[in-house]
């Protein structure tokens, strides 16, 4: 009985082991499927869920009038086959392709069009941001079959940039699901109106662990050009980082992390079973400063807190070369960057000049600053240690604060409840200097989370608005260009890098086309790779 | 004995109604704002005055908690922010997940954790004696989530032999759905590979759940064991002629199971607590990954929600370990 007791337990264990593991069968995809291990949506309707993940539904369930293909960030037709804008650039006439489907069978028409716009301007949610103080909901018309007019309370050069941020659903279908006047937002939240590349049945989907995308057959843009394209998406979030990578080590999943840890990308380099695409995807890392708060409401302090950062030591030994150098609130890569500025260096002489200036002007220095970072995003913890190291150098003292997304976004409407200091990333959603530059520091956006330094300048309001309002590239580089010099000189916040996007994928997955607004969420180019892995 | 059970159920108002009070107001005075946690991102402040309107949000907290208490009575408790559907439906789903995995991870404990108690205490301060309590002080001491990273390397990198997460491989459809445990409801259809791939798939992150339980039942079957073993009567039998199998298993090992029934109890509460973290790593679609989700995006209906239901599991677990104690002992059965 005592060995029996002993080993017999060890021995039933490991059986039972071997017994479950013997009759297993093998977990990864099939050839013609593909497994999606990143998170899902929050919520599945295009014009309510304002986060990255919504780039998987908005670019494969859904289509727009203008979309960015390629690593280009000029944006192309799509349902659209002319356009034409009058003189004043208030006018915008767009006629559309004919015979596209969506998912039902239903054909696109101007209705679909002029709904989906009125939708997402009546609900408010993010797309209606870019939107916002430019174009009310009457002003979009359909003046035929197949056309719509938009008339502009206002020339505004980022509105075609914008046009890809709207899907369009089915309006007949979402109609009919009204309920409370909601909109079918309820329904919407987990049902398919749209008339993408793939769609899916809502039997499959349980919110952020699984949903089933089947491609469809009748897409407007056929399949001739990917006759090998994957028959079934399979969402399947792995949610803990570092199973996500060991799910793409294994074969589990095909598509991983945009951003992988960056300790993590050799390891997938040497992998068998997977590999990492590195591209620039115009997302910037940033340190925010609330500048209506003392002592942030002093010039010399915000300079010296910019001296104090050590931006080589961070891109070399944190990011270990996947990011580059940002000097201005407008990423590299952009047709408006602007190469005059060098922006700050870390340099503590200066800083401690800087510092000793703001004190002399009577800024308190010495109050507890709190810097806040992003328990979820990887790499502000670190950027928040790096920036507490340097001002512990030129005597400012800096508490490192965890934070979470949806609290620190929340406190950033009012100046008051803003952090001290915060970490965070800018992502393309459009690919216009208004993204970054235009939203981030226009007077108009306090009090939205991209805004959140409250900084006021008339003359760089000014300068923004003449931007915004005109349609000659040269000349809106140009006053992009004095912006960004006058921001940075006021050293609104703290620039920190250009991240490279180190996306996880596996070797059996080929075709897989970069554009900066979505990464690779776009799957109709993807197919099995030829070499049979 | 119903009288008992009566006043368990009875006394589950106001337990149930205090745990409402304290969420609620602990949600309300932690920094955040509802409103604009719901608004989303890129929203103006009129929109977030609009929404904080809408809710309710601009009441004062006392009437903003009888709105909330009338809902639950009507056993509506709002819709996710995360998902825009009714919190009630996510949880149904979530629910049979998190008790598939914490009564399977519990099943471990007790299938290993009390045979290894109570050899202990036959083997006391011998060899096997000294092995198992060095195992449940380790299983004590080691982190969950450390434990589950460990197995996933050891079991699905190396070796090969289990799945990294998940509750079915993506090609596997659920089983039609009777009881929402996968195990059962395979077997209760008949479909055979379905019930090896869930059993594939949980018993990792059961075995990184139950490692504290496995640890904590054989410390107290141990002890039980031993206590019971010392008592007169034992002497008595031995000293009659039983044989040593009849005396542990029919007289002794019933009376030594009183602090392990105990345990499971108190047990249940902490690997829901655990599952949080495991369910995480293993990509387990449970009501632990989902109050993480809920946390992580103010999501307050959602947190309130999983508060409420998590609690009225813990006090009707309890309300059935006490049953058990009556069967195990008739002077307690009296005693109900």
């Amino acid at each position: 009985m005592k060995r029996l007791g002993i080993s017999g337990a060890a021995r039933i264990f490991l059986a039972s082991l071997l017994l479950v593991s013997g009759l297993s069968f093998t977990s990864m995809a099939a050839a013609n499927e593909l497994v999606w291990g990143r998170p899902l949506p929050r919520n599945l309707d295009p014009h309510v869920a304002s986060d990255l993940p919504i780039f998987f539904i908005s670019l494969n369930v859904y289509d727009s009038l203008y979309r960015y293909e390629g690593k280009s960030s000029d944006i192309q037709p799509w349902l659209v086959q002319n356009k034409t804008v009058s003189d004043d650039g208030k006018t915008w006439l767009f006629e559309l392709r004919h015979g596209v489907k969506f998912h039902d069978g239903h054909e696109m028409t101007a209705d679909d069009v002029v709904y989906s716009f009125k939708r997402v301007l009546a609900l408010g949610k993010s797309p209606a941001s870019a939107f916002k103080g430019v174009l009310r909901p009457e002003n979009v018309t359909k003046t035929g079959q197949y056309t719509v007019q938009f008339v502009l309370d206002e020339s505004y050069a980022p509105f075609l940039a914008s046009l890809p941020l709207v899907s369009i659903v089915n309006a007949q279908l979402v109609q009919a699901h009204v309920a409370n006047d909601d909109w079918g937002q309820a329904w919407l939240s987990q049902h398919d109106a749209g008339s993408g590349a793939y769609a899916f049945d809502t039997s499959t989907y349980a919110p952020n662990s699984r949903l089933d995308l089947t491609r469809f057959k009748d897409f407007f843009l056929g399949w001739a050009d990917n006759p090998a394209a994957f028959d079934l998406v399979r969402a399947r979030p792995v949610l803990d980082p570092t199973s996500r990578v060991l799910a793409l080590l294994k074969g589990d999943i095909d598509i991983s992390d945009e951003y992988l840890p960056v300790d993590q990308v050799e390891k997938v380099q040497q992998s068998k079973l997977a590999r990492v695409i590195i591209e620039l995807p115009l997302r910037i890392l940033i340190i925010r400063m609330n500048n209506s708060k003392p002592p942030f409401d002093n010039l010399h302090f915000r300079r010296c807190l910019s001296y104090a950062f050590n931006y080589d030591g961070f891109i070399k030994d944190v990011q270990q070369g996947y990011a580059t150098r940002l000097t201005s609130p407008i990423p590299d890569g952009l047709w408006a960057t602007p190469e005059h500025i060098s922006g700050y260096g870390y340099d503590l002489v200066k800083a401690k000049e800087e510092c000793a200036q703001a004190k002399s002007e009577g800024a308190p220095t010495d109050r507890p600053i709190n810097v806040n970072f992003v328990s979820e995003l990887p790499g502000t913890r670190q950027v928040a240690e790096l920036l507490q190291s340097g001002a512990r150098e030129v005597g400012v003292s800096l508490k490192v604060v965890p934070d979470t997304w949806s609290h620190v976004t929340a406190s950033t409407g009012s100046a008051k409840t803003t952090p001290d200091m915060w970490v965070h990333f800018v992502s393309a959603y459009t690919v216009d200097p208004e993204n970054w530059i235009g939203q981030m520091y226009g007077s108009k956006f306090a009090g939205t989370w991209k805004a959140s330094s409250w900084y006021h300048n008339q003359k760089v309001d000014t300068l923004l608005d003449q931007a915004r309002g005109s349609l000659d590239q040269e000349k809106r580089k140009k006053l992009y260009g004095d912006a960004a010099q006058e921001i940075v000189s006021d050293a609104a916040d703290i620039w920190v890098a250009n991240l490279k996007q180190t996306q996880g994928v596996s070797k059996r997955v080929e075709g897989l086309r970069f554009t900066p607004v979505g990464g690779i969420s776009e799957l109709r180019w993807a197919h099995p790779s030829t070499e049979g892995q | 004995m119903l009288r008992f059970l009566i006043r368990r159920v009875l006394l589950l108002c106001p337990v149930l109604f205090g745990l409402l009070v304290l969420t609620f107001a602990l949600i309300r005075v932690a920094p955040g704002d509802p409103a604009a946690a719901i608004a989303g991102q890129n929203t103006t402040p009129e929109q977030i005055e609009a929404i904080r309107k809408e809710y309710g949000f601009d009441k004062p907290l006392v009437t903003q908690f009888a709105i909330y208490l009338g809902h639950v009575a009507e056993g509506n408790l709002g819709t996710s922010v995360y998902s825009g559907l009714p919190v009630i439906d996510e949880i149904k789903d979530r629910l049979a997940a998190t008790l598939e995995l914490t009564f399977f991870g519990l099943f471990i404990g007790v299938v290993v954790g009390v045979p290894s108690g109570i050899l202990a205490a036959l083997y006391h301060n011998r060899l096997p004696d000294f092995l198992f309590r060095s195992v449940s002080i380790v299983g004590v001491a080691v982190a969950s989530f450390w434990l589950a990273i460990m197995l996933q390397l050891l079991f699905s990198m190396r070796l090969d032999w289990l799945p990294l997460g998940g509750r079915l491989a993506p090609g596997t459809d659920a089983p039609t759905t009777i009881t929402g445990l996968y195990l059962v409801d395979s077997l209760m259809t008949g479909r055979w590979d379905i019930f090896v791939d869930a059993l594939k798939h949980i018993v990792l992150p059961a075995f990184a759940l139950s490692l504290g339980s496995i640890a904590t039942l054989t410390r107290f079957a141990r002890a039980g064991m031993l206590e019971t073993l010392q008592k007169d009567y034992i002497t008595y039998e031995t000293a009659a002629g039983f044989s040593r199998h009849a005396i542990i298993l029919v007289y002794a090992l019933r009376n030594s199971l009183g602090g392990v029934v105990t345990q499971l109890g108190l047990l249940f509460g902490a690997l829901i607590g655990n599952a949080v973290v495991v369910e995480s790593i293993f990509s387990w679609p449970g009501l632990g990954s989902y109050s993480v989700d809920a946390v992580l995006n103010s999501d307050y209906n959602a947190i309130l929600a999983v508060s409420l239901v998590i609690g009225v599991i813990y006090a009707l677990i309890n309300i059935a370990v006490d049953l058990m104690h009556g069967l195990l002992d008739p002077q307690v059965a009296e005693r109900l």
